[in-house]
């Protein structure tokens, strides 16, 4: 891990964080993620001992996981149905619809 | 009339048979938070009000010919539980001034079933955390020492119960948060079986592994407590485990028919060596009473602990998305609605929380971080079906709670990894979605509790919590003294 790294998965949280954070972040979150690198460990200990899960089935990470999970595709919105959609609101400006403001 | 360190239990025998009220029993609670707990920090909120309304309440319905099961009993409840009308802060700015706008479903139970709520617990903040330093209203201290930390993240919940401010608590148990200030406190503290008690109303942190759980001075109290709290609700799809309860709570066992698992892996160089000495000495005495004690292994627990921080960190990322302040929470505002989120977020979250934002979303991205997921997942299944096996040769597991005793305030704050290890043999168990409970076993030479932990089959809690209770009577510890009494 590093500082650009930091700066990227702060954005993607929606954290804000300034260089003296990331400094510190860089050092601690490098820690934990060294220590979890022992994860390996029991993959070759499964691997190794030819572990099954409960269903039988080879407890191989990526079989496990990739058998459950859909692919990340991002589809962009078809621009028809976005002007379609910026027709049907009661307001809208510059490619955004218009909502009333929260009131607190 | 001495109401010190009352079990519910006992409470529940002086209320039933008329010779102390609800409104006294609260009205002492009170007056000790109103003078003590200001050395400990256990509560963010006293419902002086509320309590006192509860109590009379209470009160009546006893007088009419009610009694048994919570009624009457005072409790504290940790702060990322909802409370209708009164703030439920998660320790956190962020829900500074959040007012609930219903009841958690194990509140409505207790309410219903005439419990008085005295006060909200003091928590690390959104539950993330091992010592209750992490929030944001300041940090709650061990009622035995004062200058340690009591554990967490129940650890307001733990301190408030030894401190002798409540007869019971609840908490929550993600890796280890109810057992982990209960056995650095001194009281028991209880993990239900995945799917026992319903988390409806309990602020989401790691929704595949959350739980309430329940604290107080005896594994019968445990029990009391759980017969109202468990069962199905139509709010909470994963409540789905029903319990037998037994009729009667009856903890007098017949030891030659217990086996009892001694894993070897609890008891590797990291473990403190007074606690280590305890509870061999507990075996010893189990031994004596007729127990089997059974050598097993648990290969993986070792990487419990790691397994647990990724899947953790990966579901705080998605759950605290919601956090934005848009709807509700802190409001810091911006000149477009991006700024908006960073600002309030940044302002909002303390460091513990945004590390495991960064991390969780590190697990969650596509590439490297990812694979941490993949491999976190395995090792789950695979340590829950080395307890599946394990409980084919024994009944329970005996194994320390936590490596060390309580540790000073501040020496770990800035030591995430430290914090994390905390809670490595608590995490397998959280991991198998099993029930287990931290009970006291004895004290250290320097005057704090030891804890040991009792691991039972998935659905078996209440056998699990008589067994409990049966070590508790065989070791009967002796009661220390507060030191700022």
């Amino acid at each position: 891990m590093d500082k650009e790294i930091i700066k990227k998965l702060a954005q993607l949280a929606k954290l804000k964080v300034d260089d003296s954070e990331v400094e510190i972040y860089d050092h601690q979150l490098s820690d934990v993620l060294h220590h979890l690198d022992s994860l390996s460990g029991a993959i070759d200990f499964i691997n190794k001992h030819g572990i099954k899960d409960d269903e039988g089935r080879e407890a191989n990470t990526n079989k496990v996981i990739h058998s459950s999970l859909a692919n990340d595709e991002v589809e962009n919105w078809p621009e028809e149905e976005i002007a379609m959609s910026l027709i049907r609101a009661r307001q809208n400006d510059d490619g955004f619809i218009i909502v009333p403001a929260i009131k607190s | 009339m001495n109401l010190q360190s009352l079990t519910l239990t006992q409470a529940r025998d002086l209320l039933d048979n008329r010779r102390l009220t609800s409104r006294q029993l609260t009205d002492y609670y009170l007056q000790r938070l109103e003078k003590y707990d200001s050395y400990i920090n256990s509560s963010l909120l006293i419902d002086y009000e509320g309590a006192s309304r509860a109590a009379d309440l209470a009160d009546h319905r006893l007088a009419h010919g009610e009694g048994g099961g919570v009624l009457g009993i005072p409790y504290i409840i940790k702060d990322n539980i909802l409370t209708k009308g009164l703030k439920t802060t998660a320790g956190s700015k962020m829900l500074a001034n959040y007012v609930a706008p219903y009841d958690a479903t194990v509140v409505s139970r207790l309410k219903q079933a005439g419990a008085v709520l005295l006060a909200k617990a003091n928590l690390d903040e959104f539950a993330l955390g091992s010592s209750t330093e992490n929030s944001a209203f300041g940090p709650t201290h061990n009622p035995y020492n004062l200058s340690m930390v009591p554990g967490g993240s129940s650890g307001g919940s733990a301190a408030a119960l030894a401190a002798d401010f409540c007869t019971f608590s609840l908490g929550s148990d993600t890796g280890g948060s109810v057992r982990h200030p209960a056995s650095l406190c001194g009281v028991v503290g209880y993990r239900p079986s995945y799917g026992a008690i319903s988390r409806h109303g309990l602020v989401a942190m790691s929704s595949s592994l959350d739980a309430i759980g329940v604290l107080a001075r005896s594994a019968v109290d445990v029990a009391t407590v759980m017969a109202i709290i468990a069962g199905p609700d139509k709010y909470d799809a994963t409540a789905s485990l029903v319990l037998e309860a037994p009729a009667k709570v009856n903890p007098i066992i017949n030891w030659s028919k217990i086996k009892i698992g001694w894993p070897a892996e609890y008891f590797s160089s990291g473990l403190n060596s007074e606690v280590a000495e305890h509870l061999i000495n507990i075996k010893n005495i189990l031994s004596d009473k007729g127990a089997t004690i059974v050598p097993v292994n648990l290969p993986l627990t070792s990487y419990g602990v790691s397994a647990y921080a990724v899947i953790n960190m990966a579901e705080v990322s998605s759950n605290l998305a919601r956090f934005d302040g848009l709807r509700y929470g802190h409001w810091v505002g911006g000149s477009n609605l991006l700024e908006t989120y960073l600002n309030n977020r940044k302002d909002g979250f303390g460091a513990e929380v945004k590390r495991r934002l960064m991390l969780g979303t590190y697990f969650l991205s596509a590439g490297e971080g990812e694979s941490y997921y993949k491999q976190a997942q395995t090792v789950k299944t695979i340590i829950a079906r080395e307890f599946k096996e394990v409980f084919t040769q024994v009944d329970y597991l005996l194994t320390p709670a936590t490596p060390t005793v309580a540790f000073p305030l501040g020496v770990k704050v800035n030591d995430p990894l430290s914090l994390y290890l905390e809670d490595s043999l608590l995490t397998p168990a959280s991991l198998a979605h099993l029930p287990a409970v931290a009970i006291p076993i004895g004290w250290n030479l320097a005057g704090l509790p030891i804890g040991g932990q009792l691991i039972g089959k998935r659905g078996e809690d209440y056998n699990m919590l008589m067994v409990a209770q049966a070590i508790q009577d065989v070791i009967n510890i002796t009661p220390q003294l507060l030191p700022w009494e």
